[in-house]
């Protein structure tokens, strides 16, 4: 039990630790085109809201408190971006 | 007094609950500093012109050799320089600031090939370029080369001239450095491409230009412009902006670090959110945030 625990919380954790170098390669690559930017960091979002509720989901903590803060730092992000890229 | 300021910023000592500062209360208060500074920004820009803006000093052969070694990149000739091209290409930035638009066609109805008439440059075949906001002339020419339109008229084998105009002035409001680039072949000459009515290329868009709208009677009248009289721009409003963005992940970032290790330490199970979930996505919106170059090409 605890080593699929740890199992799960690693393989979380290493999903965001891979995307997030290619996504910033990708953003670095598109750094002339913010349109294409934003779609890639909204893409980027996306990713990490699905993460985190399949992450909670699994681990039966999946709590109306908790998707509240996750979707209000994703509209936190979102909202600072756009105003540089669209 | 220290106690309550504390709990702003670090979990509760018996409760464990989470800083204040990390509540979903003060996440929205974030979005709607945010945004406040945003409309802070748009409000000056109104209300005192002038005061912010971007302050540049391009150079314009530094712009015509990038998109020279663009062109020569790709086999094609190096476009030439072309005083009455400039001209145009300067006629076009006054009238921009005069009229205070930030397109290819003015409110007043003006076109782009008015003012390359005006200019004395009768051509076959003619396209422009605009771009604004930018510190360097390596960053315009790479934005312009993003943009399949923009790239189509810089590696575009039909233009042989080239012109450029790099003016200051106030623009909706703002400071700014305008660079109208402008490309052409002159009427008469030996293309690759053969054009039977004069044409230009704007934004991706290939307009036949009718014999009436090269006629004396629409040329433009620029001399005497009254624009706002420009100086040196206080502040700019993409670092201001920029500013308040990475403060905002900065303080986020700091905080969830501190909960996280301050929990470990207690030794105690909380039920919330991923730290490294949220601290990865901070660290990109971050990334993000440095990387965005502010200037704007059309």
């Amino acid at each position: 039990m605890i080593q699929r625990l740890i199992i799960k919380k690693l393989s979380s954790n290493t999903i965001f630790i891979i995307t997030i170098p290619i996504l910033l390669s990708i953003l670095f690559w598109f750094r002339f085109a913010p349109q294409k930017q934003f779609i890639v960091f909204f893409i980027a979002t996306i990713i990490y809201l699905i993460l985190a509720l399949i992450h909670h989901f699994r681990e039966k903590t999946l709590i109306i408190e908790i998707v509240i803060e996750y979707i209000l730092i994703a509209i936190l992000a979102l909202v600072v971006i756009q105003s540089f890229l669209i | 007094m220290f106690k309550k300021i504390s709990h702003y910023f670090l979990p509760h000592p018996e409760t464990h609950a989470k800083a204040k500062l990390l509540s979903w209360h003060f996440l929205v208060i974030y979005i709607l500093i945010f945004i406040l500074v945003r409309v802070g920004i748009d409000l000056v820009s109104i209300y005192k012109p002038g005061i912010l803006g971007v302050n540049a000093s391009l150079s314009v052969d530094k712009i015509i050799e990038d998109t020279n070694m663009e062109r020569q990149k790709m086999g094609l000739p190096p476009l030439i320089y072309n005083s009455a091209l400039s001209q145009a290409a300067t006629l076009k930035a006054q009238n921009m600031f005069e009229e205070n638009y930030w397109a290819h066609f003015a409110p007043s109805g003006k076109d782009p090939w008015g003012f390359i008439n005006r200019a004395g440059y009768r051509f076959s075949y003619a396209g422009e370029n605009l771009a604004r906001n930018f510190y360097t002339a390596d960053d315009i020419v790479k934005a312009w080369m993003a943009s399949s339109s923009h790239k189509e008229n810089i590696l575009n084998p039909k233009y042989q001239d080239i012109g450029i105009a790099v003016e200051e002035g106030v623009l909706q409001g703002q400071r700014t450095t305008v660079i109208v680039q402008m490309f052409g072949l002159p009427y008469g000459a030996v293309s690759r491409a053969v054009t039977p009515q004069p044409q230009v290329n704007v934004n991706g868009q290939k307009i036949v230009v009718k014999s009436g709208n090269t006629s004396p009677d629409r040329i433009l009248r620029v001399a005497g412009t009254n624009n706002t009289p420009v100086r040196d721009a206080l502040i700019d409003p993409s670092v201001v902006a920029k500013t308040a963005g990475i403060t905002i992940f900065a303080l986020m970032a700091i905080l969830l670090l501190l909960d996280f290790i301050i929990l470990k330490r207690r030794g105690v199970f909380r039920l919330s959110s991923q730290h490294f979930a949220h601290l990865s996505f901070l660290a990109l919106s971050g990334a993000s945030l440095i990387l965005i170059k502010t200037g704007e090409i059309l």
